[in-house]
């Protein structure tokens, strides 16, 4: 616990909310569009194998948005500072736009990073001008909103049932989200070229129910890109939001992935 | 003096029913525009504003995008067609679209060139944008209100500094040779106005002794607003709030008599009947605070549908709206009468801004009602109301 400590006082010191629970070896999970709203379970599972750290990126749940914090890019040097309270390099988790900041972070320095796990990444673009490579999040109806990120739409988060903090917790995290989002659309032009640097083992893990990415090469394009060995796994039967349908098996995986990969990671 | 400013939103009315499309803006395809019926309907809405300065009447603009509401993408160029083609009536652009066009420098040259054309006619409005338009402009609505201030002080600096070139590297924008030819006619630049329902950007408008310009919030809205201002310009230690800094948009049709005016309004009342709007576009992040958003989830996760008051206006019998102060018709005598009460109610004004068209309403029958106001309200209203009020309008009684 020594070292979840040190990360939440640094956290503390970087001014940003951060969740600590668990025991093992330390594992960074870096939340996505909706924040930790409705990651309660998939922390609970990591929890079981894994210290996981969790913060609330600037701009979700606690964490004030400094005027300085403008980009993913921003962010990614914040991470850096927090990565330096690990005493053990932890093994980096994003999901969907904290996939995206994961990369971010590794293309920077990947020598305070065990390894990563992409769990639906988003952060890259390919593709003519007219393509539309991730689905207009604020040009659709709620409901093919709610298919494309689960599938169908009886598997999102029944907002009614949650409390008007949690509502008032979601509504900053969408501004959050278009904040550093909304152009250019969910990426960083500069990337894709940058993802080289990257040698660090990585898991990619994708719902085959994903309607949000809809570019069919995605995974293999940043698979491609990425400097070191890659991994896949595709859950059947899930949409975008792997980490909130699949809290058991993804965290079951990402086990397997840090054991399987110990060697390499430590 | 008491201005009375003519205004249509340049409406593409040609539209197939409701219920066979999803949004009347952002999304609706341009191939049911037909340019054809559209260069007919640029060419009437033009000859009004014409009529309407031949009557001694103002003219109003604004600026819509991706939408068949209001064909009028880039009210620069309606404002030089006007400042071109009209010889009396001031031109006011209200507004701007400035957090949405994020060109300041741009507009700052676009308005100065007008006010040069129409021999300082020109009034100049700044206006943040509706939510609907993030879309059409892609702009982050995030900060919108930062980016819309900051780029309001950019174009009133690019107007007033004529020594040469001046550096601007700020939050959102970034010129280092600001430096526009023309300047403004008028010195040191156009008036300067705001719309807006916001309590907010009201007290940000006193701040900066902005124009304010209310648009359909009824006697009641007004009065809270007009109020707001007024305090503020007190608190400023800037005296009186002048009349003419208060401005209020109402939809107006004058008949020869009052069953005739009441049947041109309700031709007018189109405007907020054809309105549909998809949710996700009224509903953008950052747009409204976090506070207003939760209670707007909470609504919908409880299958209560989001209302506005646009809802009322467009259901509500016309004689409940004129009460209510969103609807000004009748006869000439009638419209008058209407006009005093909403002056009183709301403490005073100086700028009464008309839709004056909607819909298919044609040449003749807006002519008309334009003629019988400016020849029979506007003259009356300034002498017996406005010029006898001679009450200070410090405060307005609370």
């Amino acid at each position: 616990m020594t070292v979840l400590d040190g990360v939440t006082t640094a956290a503390d010191q970087l001014g940003l909310e951060c969740r600590s629970s668990g025991d093992g070896p330390a594992l960074l999970f870096l939340h996505g569009e909706s924040g930790l709203l409705f990651c309660e379970s998939a922390l609970a599972r990591l929890g079981e194998h894994f210290s996981v750290v969790a913060p609330s990126h600037p701009g979700w749940g606690a964490s004030p948005r400094r005027p300085a914090d403008r980009s993913l890019d921003d962010l990614a040097y914040r991470y850096l500072d927090l990565l330096e309270a690990f005493d053990e390099p932890p093994l980096l988790v994003g999901a969907s736009l904290g996939a995206w900041l994961a990369l971010e972070i590794a293309t920077k320095d990947e020598s305070r990073i065990a390894g990563l796990v992409l769990v639906a990444p988003v952060g890259i673009r390919t593709g003519v001008p007219t393509q539309r490579y991730y689905l207009d999040r604020y040009a659709v109806p709620a409901d093919a909103l709610a298919i494309s990120l689960y599938g169908t739409a009886g598997r999102a988060p029944n907002l009614a049932e949650r409390s008007d903090q949690d509502l008032l917790l979601l509504a900053r995290a969408q501004e959050a989200t278009a904040f550093y989002t909304w152009q250019p659309y969910l990426h960083n032009p500069s990337l894709l070229d940058r993802l080289h640097r990257v040698r660090r083992r990585t898991l990619v893990v994708t719902g085959a129910q994903d309607g949000f990415v809809l570019a069919d090469d995605h995974v293999e394009t940043l698979c491609g890109a990425l400097g070191g060995v890659t991994e896949t796994v595709v859950f059947a039967d899930t949409g975008h939001q792997v980490e909130e349908q699949r809290p058991d098996e993804l965290a079951d995986c990402i086990a397997a992935f840090a054991r399987q990969a110990a060697p390499v990671l430590r | 003096m008491f201005r009375a400013w003519t205004f249509t939103e340049m409406p593409y009315p040609y539209l197939p029913p409701a219920d066979t499309y999803d949004s009347l803006r952002v999304t609706l395809p341009s191939q049911l525009y037909d340019p054809e019926l559209g260069h007919q309907l640029y060419s009437k809405y033009f000859d009004l504003y014409q009529a309407a300065d031949g009557l001694g009447l103002d003219m109003m603009l604004n600026e819509h995008h991706s939408t068949a509401t209001c064909v009028e993408p880039a009210i620069s160029v309606t404002m030089a067609i006007l400042a071109r083609t009209t010889r009396q009536g001031r031109i006011l652009a209200l507004g701007n679209p400035i957090a949405n066009r994020n060109t300041p420098v741009r507009v700052a040259e676009e308005m100065a060139m007008i006010d040069v054309i129409s021999h300082g006619r020109t009034e100049v409005g700044f206006v943040r944008g509706v939510p609907y338009e993030v879309s059409a402009g892609n702009v982050n609505p995030v900060e919108m209100k930062e980016r819309f201030w900051e780029g309001a002080d950019l174009i009133v600096r690019a107007w007033s500094t004529t020594d040469g070139p001046f550096n601007w590297e700020g939050r959102h924008y970034h010129h280092r040779q600001v430096n526009i030819w023309p300047r403004p006619y008028q010195e040191p630049h156009p008036p300067l106005w705001v719309p807006t329902q916001s309590s907010s950007t009201v007290l940000e408008t006193a701040e900066r002794q902005y124009k304010l310009g209310l648009i359909l919030c009824g006697w009641q809205g007004a009065r809270r607003s007009f109020d707001l201002y007024r305090k503020r310009t007190e608190e400023l230690g800037l005296g009186p709030a002048s009349r003419d800094k208060l401005g209020y948009l109402g939809l107006v049709f004058v008949g020869d008599t009052d069953e005739e005016g009441f049947a041109g309004a309700r031709k007018l009342q189109w405007y907020v009947q054809n309105n549909k709007v998809s949710t996700q576009f009224m509903d953008v992040p950052g747009y409204i605070d976090e506070f207003a958003r939760a209670k707007m989830m909470r609504s919908a996760a409880e299958g209560v549908p989001i209302s506005t008051p646009i809802e009322h206006l467009a259901h509500a019998p016309i004689e409940d709206l004129v009460q209510e102060g969103y609807f000004f018709a009748g006869s000439p005598d009638t419209v008058f009468a209407q006009l005093r009460t909403f002056y009183q109610k709301v403490g005073g004004f100086g700028n009464f801004m008309m839709m004056v068209q909607g819909g298919t309403m044609g040449y003749d029958l807006v002519e008309g009602s334009m003629r019988r106001f400016a020849q029979h309200v506007l003259p009356r209203f300034r002498s017996e109301v406005y010029g006898a009020d001679l009450e200070p309008h410090l405060v307005a009684a609370s």
